[in-house]
């Protein structure tokens, strides 16, 4: 009895589970995902900001950018194909939606 | 005698660093990048190669050196940048950062 329910409570989280994946999975599809952007902002939007570390130069302009170059750029970034170890850190915390979303965000904001 | 040697100290040391030459730049970048790039620079023959036009002069000359040092690794760009010399990356990094185009970084 006691193991029964057990069972059930543990199918029905692994139900929700799957549902809420699947969301995640189509939601840039949908446009339900949301671009992290404030990930983004205390560098790239503020004209002429400067890199620091490891070498001084500014940030890469990104507004107006292809958006499959950017999704390359940070995935690249998230494999560690591309060093810069702010962007290393950054793209590691997000999912392919979010960088989707993010290349679409950006590429839209062309001057 | 001793002020005038100190005045031609300032006035070296004063020498702004020898600009970087946008129309040699030009012809490079016109040769060696635009087939790929787009000879505007904003169009490129792939969505996956970047915009260069109005990007700014110091990314573009990291992003070459690092190409050229391995540091940054693509097949056709790691081929590319392998000749070019100091002067040429400058130059060809001065040229592209003065072309219009809709990069910004600009907040809105």
């Amino acid at each position: 009895m006691k193991l029964s329910r057990i069972l059930l409570l543990a199918s029905a989280a692994t139900l929700s589970f799957a549902a809420v994946a699947q969301e995640k999975k189509t939601g840039a599809a949908a446009g339900t995902v949301q671009a992290p952007v404030s990930t983004c902002i205390g560098c790239h939007a503020i004209p002429g900001y400067q890199a620091s570390f490891p070498q001084v130069y500014r940030v890469p302009k990104i507004g107006g950018q292809s958006p499959q170059y950017i999704e390359a750029a940070l995935k690249a970034y998230r494999q560690g194909d591309r060093k810069h170890p702010t962007m290393v850190g950054v793209a590691k915390g997000l999912s392919d939606d979010e960088i989707a979303a993010l290349a679409a965000y950006y590429a839209q904001r062309g001057r | 005698m001793k002020r005038s040697l100190i005045i031609l100290a300032l006035a070296v040391a004063a020498q702004p660093a020898i600009a970087a030459d946008v129309k040699k730049g030009e012809q490079l970048a016109q040769q060696q990048c635009a087939a790929c790039h787009g000879k505007d620079f904003v169009t490129a023959i792939d969505p996956t190669y970047p915009k260069l036009a109005g990007q700014y002069v110091d990314y573009l000359e990291k992003a070459l050196r690092d190409y050229q040092t391995g540091a940054r690794k693509n097949a056709v760009m790691a081929g590319l940048s392998k000749p070019l010399s100091r002067d040429d990356i400058r130059n060809l990094a001065a040229y592209l950062s003065s072309l219009p185009g809709p990069l910004n970084n600009e907040k809105r």
